[in-house]
């Protein structure tokens, strides 16, 4: 149950958001509202976990995290891509205290119970002696992640075992994530291991910069732009479309300024610009054509980036792919995982130029990267203080000023330019709606009852 | 992978992981070539010829998870043993 005065900020934000379109800061850095959002955010969303590419071989395995739960995604020895609670179901301990590797089994460090890689107990030392051979090693497989599934080489897992479906709960999303997914025959493959630093910052913040605010650039990352690593009009990131799906997902698509000529399709190698043509649907090359700078965030803590920008002042600019996964560590603290992707069948000489681009701008110690997370270290903050708490933040952008776009090809809600805040006001309001969404009841066989669930939802909604 | 330059005989490859490591050699006396492979941390080894390598090559993963019934090596056969039977003895 959420206390009464956290259940009051959430309604009354709730409220606001349409109303006034005003955010309670009070959703940023507070440790009660962070449990709430632990189970009733993170138990319920699906969450970004591995790229496929990341398991290639049989025994391939990563660990990865919903909120604090720990799982081993591997691929199992007959190529299936499983999700494992990473316990051993003994006494809890990790089976599994590397974060990458290769393995057919996985043994626990205490009392070594070993499971194969599709979770199974397949060992007990002194089976026969301490437990007479009676331990029923079918009953104690590691246990699994409740909902996994994949959308274009995306692996998700879900905790709550009633969840929609991963194709229903990305929605119209998808028509978005294909033109940065599904560009070509062979797909994409992440380079490397993810690059992961911890910022003192509440995860949210991350989600919220990229599903919609192109408003920052101008200020924070002027210096790239004095420095020729970004376009030199400081508006740049006007000249785009600003677009939300339901479930709180959203993105940005920012075209070339006007003026100023940007080759077609983010400057991509032309093999794959052929075979995008022939993958995408024609609404979505429209969309594509254009484009220098696609930011956004699929609910709740996995965004993209896929820009076009330079290596250092004198390069042309190369685009580049990159997935961050925003991992709460805490209220005030949160891991970013940074993947680099890039199409298989591209030419070398771009994947090298867009590695590149990408390290020196988004990579662990880019510039971009950098001039982001102080602002967001300083939020969280200030934001974690008692009065401060108290303060709606402001939402406001475009009221008054634009109206949704109705020639925009794609599906969503659209708004002719992407400096808005439309994006993300759709994130706070799905965020606040599931934290004032209690648990749904269940039976006394544990398993939900449809009444009670449509009840709750039914009450939240009203 | 490591190799282990073994002075005066053929090197030793070796294979681990987060739960093991594992050698493998070449040996030969003779007319007989084997593998040794060989765990150093339990203690236990064996020489696999030609023939028995190639039955490797089906088996399916599910022998493998058998073969690690009993994770340690195979042990021996126990019958518990009280301490109180041990008490009041010279």
């Amino acid at each position: 149950m959420l206390r009464n005065e956290l259940r009051q900020i959430l309604e009354k934000g709730l409220h606001d958001v349409e109303a006034d379109w005003t955010v309670p800061a009070a959703i940023i850095n507070d440790p009660e509202m962070h449990d709430a959002e632990r189970e009733r955010v993170f138990g319920r969303s699906w969450v970004f976990l591995a790229h496929e590419s990341e398991i290639p071989e049989r025994g391939d395995y990563v660990v990865r995290y919903i909120s604090e739960d720990q799982f081993i995604v591997c691929r199992d020895e007959d190529g299936e891509v499983r999700g494992h609670l990473n316990s051993c179901r003994h006494r809890g301990m990790q089976v599994c205290r590397a974060e990458m590797g290769n393995a057919s089994h996985f043994r626990c460090p205490y009392h070594g119970w070993t499971y194969n890689n599709k979770g199974s107990l397949v060992g007990v030392p002194a089976g026969r002696e301490a437990y007479g051979n009676k331990l029923d090693k079918s009953l104690w497989q590691l246990k699994p992640v409740p909902k996994l599934d994949t959308y274009k080489g995306l692996i998700f897992g879900c905790l709550d075992p009633d969840a929609q479906s991963l194709d229903d709960y990305l929605g119209d999303m998808k028509f978005y994530l294909d033109i940065v997914l599904d560009r070509s025959d062979a797909g994409l493959q992440v380079v490397g291991a993810p690059q992961r630093w911890v910022v003192d910052a509440n995860w949210k913040l991350g989600a919220d910069n990229f599903i919609g605010d192109a408003y920052h650039t101008m200020m924070t990352h002027r210096s790239m732009v004095e420095l020729g690593l970004a376009p030199p009009d400081p508006k740049f990131a006007l000249y785009g479309e600003h677009v939300h799906t339901e479930h709180g997902h959203g993105l940005g698509i920012i075209g070339p300024p006007p003026g100023i000529p940007l080759p077609e399709f983010l400057g991509m190698p032309e093999n794959i610009v052929e075979q995008l043509q022939r993958r995408l649907s024609p609404e979505q090359v429209e969309v594509f054509r254009p484009v220098a700078f696609i930011h956004g965030t699929v609910f709740p803590n996995l965004s993209i980036g896929n820009f076009l920008m330079s290596k250092d002042h004198v390069s042309p600019p190369t685009s580049f792919l990159t997935l961050r996964l925003w991992h709460p560590l805490g209220p005030d603290k949160m891991e970013i995982m940074s993947f680099f992707l890039v199409e298989k069948e591209a030419p070398d000489w771009y994947k090298e130029e867009s590695y590149q681009a990408y390290v020196r701008t988004f990579g662990i110690s880019g510039a971009f990267e950098q001039d982001d997370a102080e602002n967001w270290r300083s939020i969280t903050r200030v934001l974690g203080a008692q009065y401060a708490k108290k303060m709606e933040l402001n939402y406001q952008m475009g009221r008054g000023v634009y109206e949704p776009d109705p020639d925009w090809p794609g599906p969503g809600k659209a708004f002719p330019m992407d400096y808005a805040e439309a994006n993300q006001r759709n994130f706070m309001e799905y965020w606040m709606q599931l934290m004032v969404t209690d648990p749904a009841p269940h039976n006394k066989n544990g398993k939900v009852s449809d009444a009670a669930a449509a009840e709750a939802l039914t009450r939240a909604e009203a | 992978m490591t190799i282990i330059h073994n002075e005066g005989q053929d090197p030793i490859i070796q294979i681990a992981n987060e739960f093991t490591v594992i050698q493998v050699s070449y040996t030969s006396t003779g007319q007989r070539e084997r593998l040794l492979v060989s765990s150093p941390r339990l203690g236990f080894q064996t020489l696999l010829d030609p023939l028995q390598l190639e039955s490797l090559t089906w088996q399916p993963p599910e022998t493998f998870s058998k073969l690690l019934d009993t994770p340690y090596g195979p042990g021996t056969e126990l019958n518990a043993r009280p301490l109180s039977a041990l008490l009041g003895k010279d």
